[in-house]
């Protein structure tokens, strides 16, 4: 039994030689599209949830081949509260996204085996959609759109195979229909994908969980972090410059400051919510406000962001925000909500001319017995070259000149990271760049520390607004230098000046892509050549579908001659617009008032008042039989009119023209007919 | 109340055009079919806007796009439920009478001339929606549907409204319509049970007898033309030697001999209920039928000479089931 059901082929043989029963055949087909529902969080929903859930349809399948009947619910309820037990144990929980998709899984199992009423098989269908809605937390990806697809035809084709009342219809004609009607509603779905208007999310707090898919910057960077960042297309902020932009070189958006490096993670030693703020004359200012207008994306990121170095806190609609003591701009509650603000950087600045011995005891910290190959080379330097500019001069030099590489793949680093890093594997990313300069530097006795923000940006053509996302993630140092505060050094730029000149992406031609079939992948050409339209095809996919929202929904509106769309009146007048073009379209539906000669009008209001009488004529009769049959039933009176009228219309109407009455006098006649 | 109920029922009939009964072929034209989601449907509405919500709220825009998948196909649906019931072509004829307290049977015809396979059409009365018929068409297909509804009073039933529903394909929307053919049955008064015996004339003094006397067994002759073929003696004719003529032989029974058989409504008390009287009379008929005696029939105005035959007894069944009611007002009824 369970051999066949795990392999569709097998059963389609065996309806083909043994038609089973439609009932039977109605059910499978519901459990197996239940079961393709579920198969979509096999990744990520917990296994005991995955196996429980099909075995509880494994045996719904094989109550339905055997015939026998379904559990009663002295059976059902234990095994359901034994399966919320599960949930509990598992997530302390019944609330939240994971735990929530978890019960939904295993309510729809169970919901499988309490099926009395053709009720019951809507809301399991109904189940099953809003399910595999949910797959969508896990991944959007063209793979999971492709699975989720399959999905819904099969949970669509449950639905109708219900819907047939008398006979069996092939499952193949069933298909064809649902299909048809997919493909007539795609056209429509592609419509409402574009123009249907985007309500700016979240729309309530989200639950604590619901953030751990979403990348941002950390308060922490050990190797890998930003890497995965830069994989994620995810828009950060928008920025729109007041005054002219400055060169893409100098776009460096600072977050996070990390001082505090253990030998392998570097860590914000001030967490951002407990740091205090900056005084005033820690920062001196020269030359040319820049303004600049950044829209941040809704996120669970404390950090707000302004071109380098922004003294002056922009203030929130929410509440103030503050510059922290290392420079940072932090907002003191999470982002949820799209944020706009203005905000005034000064490219001349100097930061902590008089350091705080506290924090220049901090950033000169080094962890013991690491990395004693980097010591030694910082000895030599320090013999070699006197002053720290000549000595900073000199290690990106180093950096220049050696064989460095940047990928996005670097291979694994020992315990020693930076000796492995400088010495050994040479190829790394940003931060492993910034991670090796500033532990060169304090072996140096230079106050260092590590940045991450963002770099660059993408100038959108539509609406020249520069668009950061998180693939312009970077790490870069600042150095103290004597007089001079604090500055910055970007080493990266010293080994893929591409990075900072273009964009990530120039720098990754040919690795780095992401991606199953990417992994799968091999090296040659032909291989390669696959991989790179798989790659360009990811990145229409997450262009056109991920990525598309309110405000590119805007821009497309805007391109196509709609300009600020205002959603409420363009409703009322799509409504009005509307009910015109359907009433217009009721018109012929309205009955035409046919149009009757007099002769005629006269003969039917004969009729009516007749009809009032209950002598009413019936469909078929004409005039002469319709004056035979009144003539027992009326007085003589107003027979004699009756017979007047009556056979005026057929002289007039049939035959002999000549009337010798006009129809204004038997209209006058008809009146005395009471 | 009587006002708001008037009211509904103008509206009705504007609305869904429940107008006086219609003679001849109906086809369901798009003024005819109507549509509105069923309880499923309202659900999965309320589906589509938890879907658009969590799409929102955590920004799936794949979210999305499979909410306006499923909304897409809902809003196709609404035009393959319309399509499988829209210009399908019905005919209606009258159905065979029947005694009051039978079931009354009336058929139609359902035609698809359309191009297109409709599945699950159901067809019943509007009173009784559980009685159903559900029949699939095929292209160009054209089935006979019998409806039958109990009747309770003699005299000519209308048939009732006819309703035509379907949910197909996704069972999310029901479109319906509805039908007054100007057809009707005819239905007779119901029987009396245990009627008494026959009215023979010059024998209504003696009723235990008269009834006997029918009965009696009395011998048999050679058939006659004009014997009721009820009365045929089948085990003499086995008997008879087919050789020496084959001759049919029928039964004699005293009874036939006591003279005519007259059912005449102004004999019966004037005690007896009006009903009672015409069912009195209808049993009568039957058991004069039954034994294949002639007889004659008298009804107010109404004079039938002896006979027997179908014709003859429909048209005196037909006239107790008028009695009272006039033809004209019963064919402007609704």
């Amino acid at each position: 039994m369970n051999y066949q059901l795990e392999s569709p082929s097998t059963l389609l043989s065996t309806w083909k030689s043994k038609p089973i029963s439609r009932d039977k055949l109605d059910t499978l087909i519901l459990v197996i599209a239940c079961f393709i529902a579920i198969t979509n969080h096999f990744s990520a929903a917990p296994i005991w949830v995955c196996l429980s859930s099909s075995a509880v349809m494994l045996w719904r399948a094989y109550l339905t081949f055997s015939g026998r009947s379904l559990p009663s619910k002295y059976i059902l309820i234990p095994v359901a509260c034994c399966l919320m037990g599960g949930i509990y144990y598992n997530f302390r929980s019944f609330f939240g996204r994971e735990a929530g998709v978890s019960m939904l899984i295993l309510l729809l199992a169970c919901k499988m085996l309490e099926m009395h009423a053709k009720r019951d098989l809507f809301v399991i269908v109904f189940l099953g959609f809003f399910l595999i809605l949910t797959s969508f937390f896990e991944s959007q990806s063209l793979v999971s759109a492709l699975q989720v697809s399959v999905s819904a035809l099969a949970l669509l084709l449950a639905q109708i195979s219900y819907q047939f009342q008398t006979k069996t219809i092939p499952i193949l004609q069933r298909l064809k229909i649902i299909l048809k009607m997919i493909g007539l509603a795609i056209p429509l779905t592609v419509v409402c994908f574009f123009l249907f208007p985007r309500l700016q999310g979240p729309l309530w707090g989200l639950p604590s969980d619901a953030n751990i898919a979403r990348s941002g910057l950390s308060d922490s960077m050990s190797p890998g972090n930003i890497s995965k960042l830069a994989m994620s297309e995810e828009l950060v902020f928008r920025v729109k410059f007041l005054d002219p932009a400055p060169d893409k070189s100098k776009l460096y958006w600072r977050a996070i400051i990390l001082d505090e490096f253990d030998g392998r993670t570097w860590t914000a030693i001030n967490k951002l919510s407990i740091s205090r703020p900056i005084s005033p004359q820690n920062i001196r200012i020269s030359g040319k406000g820049l303004r600049q207008e950044i829209t941040i994306e809704p996120s669970s990121s404390q950090s707000l962001f302004g071109l380098d170095l922004s003294p002056q806190a922009p203030q929130l609609i929410e509440g103030a925000s503050y510059v922290t003591r290392n420079a940072e701009i932090v907002s003191p509650f999470p982002l949820q909500n799209r944020t706009r603000y203005q905000i005034q950087s000064y490219p001349d600045y100097q930061l902590d001319l008089n350091i705080d011995p506290n924090v220049q005891r901090q950033t000169l910290n080094l962890p013991r017995r690491f990395n004693p190959k980097t010591a030694e080379f910082a000895d030599q330097i320090r013999a070699q070259y006197r002053t720290p500019k000549e000595q900073i001069t000199a290690i990106l030099n180093y950096f220049r000149n050696e064989a460095f590489f940047y990928t996005l793949e670097p291979p694994a680093l020992g315990r020693n990271t930076v000796d492995d890093f400088l010495f050994q594997t040479r190829a790394g990313f940003c931060e492993h760049y910034a991670s090796s300069f500033s532990v060169l530097m304090r072996y140096l006795q230079i106050p260092s520390r590590v940045v991450t923000g963002y770099q660059g940006g993408t100038i959108n053509s539509q609406d020249a607004y520069l668009e950061v996302r998180q693939s312009d993630a970077h790490a870069w140092a600042e150095v103290w230098i004597e007089n001079e505060g604090w500055i910055r050094i970007d080493p990266t730029a010293a080994v893929a000046p591409d990075r900072i000149l273009k964009n990530l992406s120039a720098t990754q031609k040919s690795t780095g892509l992401s991606g199953l079939v990417g992994n799968m992948m091999g090296q040659n050409g032909f291989m390669n050549e696959i991989r790179m339209r798989w790659s360009a095809l990811n990145n229409t996919w997450n262009q056109w579908v991920l990525n598309y929202n309110e405000t590119k929904q805007n821009n497309l509106l805007r391109s196509l001659g709609l300009k600020d769309v205002d959603w409420q009146t363009a409703l009322i007048s799509l409504f009005l617009i509307g009910l015109l073009v359907i009433g217009v379209l009721s018109l012929p539906l309205i009955r035409p008032r046919a149009h009757r000669t007099p002769l005629d009008q006269l003969y039917l209001k004969l009729c009516d008042k007749l009809q009032k009488r209950g002598l009413s004529r019936s469909p078929f009769e004409g005039p002469r039989d319709y004056l035979k049959r009144l003539e027992p039933q009326l007085n003589e009176t107003d027979y004699l009119i009756v017979q007047q009228i009556i056979n005026h219309y057929i002289d007039q109407k049939y035959g002999r023209q000549s009337g010798s009455l006009t129809t204004q006098e038997l209209k006058k006649q008809i009146r005395k007919l009471r | 109340m009587k006002a708001i109920d008037a009211i509904r029922l103008r509206l009705r009939r504007l609305i869904f055009l429940e107008k006086s009964p219609e003679p001849g072929e109906l086809v369901l034209n798009q003024r005819r079919v109507f549509t509105l989601p069923s309880k499923p449907g309202l659900v999965f509405l309320l589906l589509l806007i938890i879907c658009f919500l969590t799409a929102t709220n955590y920004n799936l825009n794949l979210g999305f796009g499979m909410t306006y998948l499923l909304a897409g196909v809902a809003v196709v649906n609404t035009l393959f439920t319309y399509r499988n019931l829209a210009y399908l072509k019905l005919n209606a004829r009258d159905g065979a009478a029947v005694f009051a307290g039978d079931p009354a049977e009336f058929q139609f015809h359902v035609k698809n001339a359309e191009q297109l396979e409709r599945f699950a059409i159901h067809i019943s009365f509007q009173q009784s929606a559980h009685l159903e018929q559900i029949i699939d068409l095929k292209r160009g297909e054209e089935t006979l549907v019998k409806l039958s509804c109990m009747t309770t009073k003699r005299g000519p039933l209308a048939c009732p409204r006819v309703q035509l529903q379907t949910w197909f394909p996704l069972g999310l929307l029901r479109a319906w319509s509805t039908w007054l053919p100007a057809t009707q049955v005819l239905v007779y008064p119901a029987p009396e049970l245990n009627s008494p015996p026959l009215p023979f004339i010059g024998e209504l003094g003696e009723k235990g007898n008269a009834n006997a006397g029918n009965e009696d067994y009395a011998g048999v002759r050679s058939y006659q033309a004009g014997d009721p073929l009820k009365h045929l003696s089948w085990k003499h004719i086995a008997r008879v030697d087919l050789e020496a003529g084959g001759n049919l032989i029928s039964k004699q029974f005293d009874g036939a001999s006591f003279g005519a058989l007259l059912i005449d409504f102004a004999s019966l008390s004037n005690q007896l209920p009006l009903e009672q009287k015409l069912s009195r009379m209808t049993s009568w008929i039957l058991e004069a039928d039954r034994l294949g005696l002639p007889y004659e029939f008298k009804l107010a105005a109404l004079h039938l000479p002896s006979a027997s035959g179908e014709n003859h007894r429909h048209a005196c069944l037909s006239a107790l089931a008028h009695y009272g009611h006039s033809r004209i007002e019963n064919g402007s009824a609704q």
